[in-house]
């Protein structure tokens, strides 16, 4: 078969044409079947290339070897990510559609509904591409292209603010992107080359620690400029409030989509960028350093004000953030890629749940404020699933999250780290406390606040929980497959 | 001297910066984001610059004794790209003001966080 020898640039063009196609067809339903197949085919696409994995793929563009051309490197770090990327946007469109028409595209012109099925999917080839290229600058035009279709995405909504939101997304997003490429500058100017590979090798050769002059300087510069751009970009915990207000106005929905698959990206992009652009022996104790902080502090306050948060949606985006400090706090540690992943994704499936809980609320009742929810009446089944999604959610036990904060917390203590177990510790029982505040508010609404009846389809929030109880039920192999593939070249 | 382009791109990048940052009305923001990305034109293309490189068209053959410095192209072609991508983000951007002012009549950030205010009043 040819187009093995493709795989690569396969899983970038799938999506992208698709988005063409989509455009061009008018018609909702034509739209939503050629995102349906485009992504059914990614998923295939990606499994194969998981599958016939045996070493790193290289592919250069148009034959163009790597120094000089674009390069895509698959290698076990991003091909499982991408598997898994592709994965969450089947489950979007397919359990996701009656709600998508509910939630979103009511409020867009009738016309153009098309066109939502359209961007989702330039969105997709954008996020992607990202994941796949070896190429800094290419990395920088795979941002901008996802973002340019989500800032579009995050505009629709109930409420006219999310507009405002959008627009801000668009302003601090594109000052991020402009970070990043000051920083890929930078990189170019030391050493002359884009590519990722030959970047770390030239920095390793030219042993920037001997050179007292500006070498050195300059790729200090250049980190800098690349983590705060990322961060921004990325909305992790200093930077994160113009997120608060995109993420507000915005249909819920979608959120379960680019919410779940923006945090990977933005670690990803970091764990990449710091382990094969920089020297690890000359960069380990500032970075370290640098994210244990922003860890440290990231957890203990999101997780606070996860806690004071009025609003449902509020509280989820927060516990998002505290979530990636406990992954800012494991990358620092450097020694544990296999519970990053594993917690990284856990979280992602937990808050894919958590949305697509609070959207089925939304189609019904507009306010999602704590004090004045509604009560939920006469759904049981509906009842049955946001137990059990929000039990998976909080870490209690029997469930992989629970096993995997067992797993840090071992970790932490066997490397004496003591002041952090007492943040993660205090963060978890946090945790707990807001998931509590958070079932009571869907369960105890009170009756005078008025009633509300879920009758959209649950197939959505079941799925979630039996890959919820799958991922507990094969917990070991999957621990063992991640941490063969995690640990296979970092 | 030669670093004077940098110091002046770095001028660039704060104007903008500091344009987007501080102004009520979108429209100016959405100058400042323009401003703020041309200053990376400004830096790459100083990048590519090789002191005494002359264009870099080969115009002499290989054999020839007057081979010279060229300067870099790879900036120049870079930054089309980036062009484009600060072209489509400030159309997206313009769209998305479009919308705002038909939705509140106004591009004021202060004046639409006041009918923000009335509006949760009233609900």
């Amino acid at each position: 078969m040819i187009l093995i020898k493709h795989i690569p640039v396969l899983q970038v063009l799938i999506p992208l044409f698709a988005a063409l196609f989509s455009a061009l067809t008018f018609n909702k339903l034509a739209s939503w079947l050629i995102a349906v197949i485009a992504t059914t085919l990614s998923v295939l696409v990606a499994f194969v290339a998981l599958y016939n994995f045996t070493e790193p793929i290289f592919y250069a563009f148009g034959n163009w070897q790597a120094p000089i051309g674009i390069e895509y490197r698959l290698d076990l770090l991003n091909q499982p990510i991408i598997l898994y990327v592709n994965a969450v946007l089947l489950f979007f469109l397919i359990f996701g559609k009656q709600l998508i028409n509910k939630t979103i595209t009511k409020y867009i012109d009738s016309r153009k509904h098309h066109m939502f099925y359209s961007l989702l999917l330039f969105a997709h080839a954008g996020y992607v591409g990202v994941l796949s290229t070896n190429d800094l600058f290419n990395i920088y035009v795979f941002i901008e292209i996802s973002s340019l279709a989500t800032y579009v995405l995050i505009s629709k909504g109930k409420n006219p603010r999310a507009l405002v939101g959008a627009f801000d997304y668009l302003m601090l997003g594109t000052i991020g992107a402009t970070l990043i490429l000051i920083s890929v500058g930078f990189f170019f100017s030391v050493t002359g080359s884009l590519n990722i590979e030959d970047i770390s090798a030239i920095l390793e050769k030219t042993d920037l620690s001997d050179q007292p002059n500006s070498q050195l300087r300059i790729v200090v510069v250049a980190i800098a400029f690349f983590l705060s751009g990322a961060i921004l970009k990325m909305a992790f915990f200093p930077l994160h409030f113009w997120m608060m207000r995109a993420y507000q106005g915005c249909a819920p929905f979608i959120l379960t989509y680019l919410s779940a698959i923006s945090s990977i990206l933005g670690v990803y992009m970091i764990m990449r960028f710091v382990h094969f652009v920089i020297d690890e022996e000359l960069a380990h104790i500032p970075i370290s350093f640098l994210l244990k902080t922003i860890a440290l502090v990231t957890i203990i306050l999101c997780s606070y004000f996860a806690l004071k948060a009025k609003n449902l949606k509020t509280i989820i985006i927060y516990s998002t953030s505290a979530q990636i400090g406990y992954i800012f706090l494991i990358l620092s540690l450097w020694s544990s890629k296999a519970l990053l992943f594993q917690l990284l994704i856990l979280d992602s499936i937990n808050k894919i749940g958590l949305f697509t809980l609070i959207a089925h609320i939304e189609h019904k009742s507009l306010d999602l404020n704590i004090t004045s929810m509604k009560q939920i009446r006469n759904s049981n089944w509906f009842k049955v699933a946001a137990g059990f999604i929000i039990v998976f959610s909080a870490g209690l036990p029997l469930n992989g999250m629970f096993i995997t904060k067992i797993a840090l917390f071992d970790l932490l203590i066997k490397q004496g780290l003591i002041a952090e177990f007492v943040v993660v510790l205090l963060a978890s029982v946090l945790g707990i406390l807001y998931h509590l505040k958070f079932a009571k508010a869907i369960f105890f609404g009170k009756e005078e606040n008025g009633i509300l009846e879920i009758n959209t389809n649950l197939a959505g929030l079941f799925a979630i929980i039996t890959i919820h109880v799958l991922t507990l039920v094969y917990f070991s192999e999957i621990t063992r497959i991640i941490g063969y593939y995690i640990g296979y070249r970092i | 001297m030669q670093n004077l382009i940098y110091f002046f791109a770095i001028l660039v990048f704060s104007a903008g910066l500091f344009v987007m940052l501080t102004s009520d009305n979108y429209v100016r923001k959405i100058i400042g984001l323009g401003v703020l990305q041309s200053s990376v034109l400004i830096f790459y293309i100083a990048l590519g610059k090789v002191s005494n490189g002359i264009v870099p068209i080969d115009i002499y053959g290989k054999n020839d004794a007057n081979l010279q410095l060229f300067s870099s192209p790879l900036p120049h072609v870079l930054m089309l790209t980036a062009i484009v991508v600060g072209f489509s983000t400030m159309s997206v951007g313009l769209a998305l003001i479009y919308q705002i002012y038909k939705e509140y009549n106004t591009i004021h950030e202060g004046e639409i966080a006041e009918k923000e205010i009335s509006f949760h009043d009233i609900n």
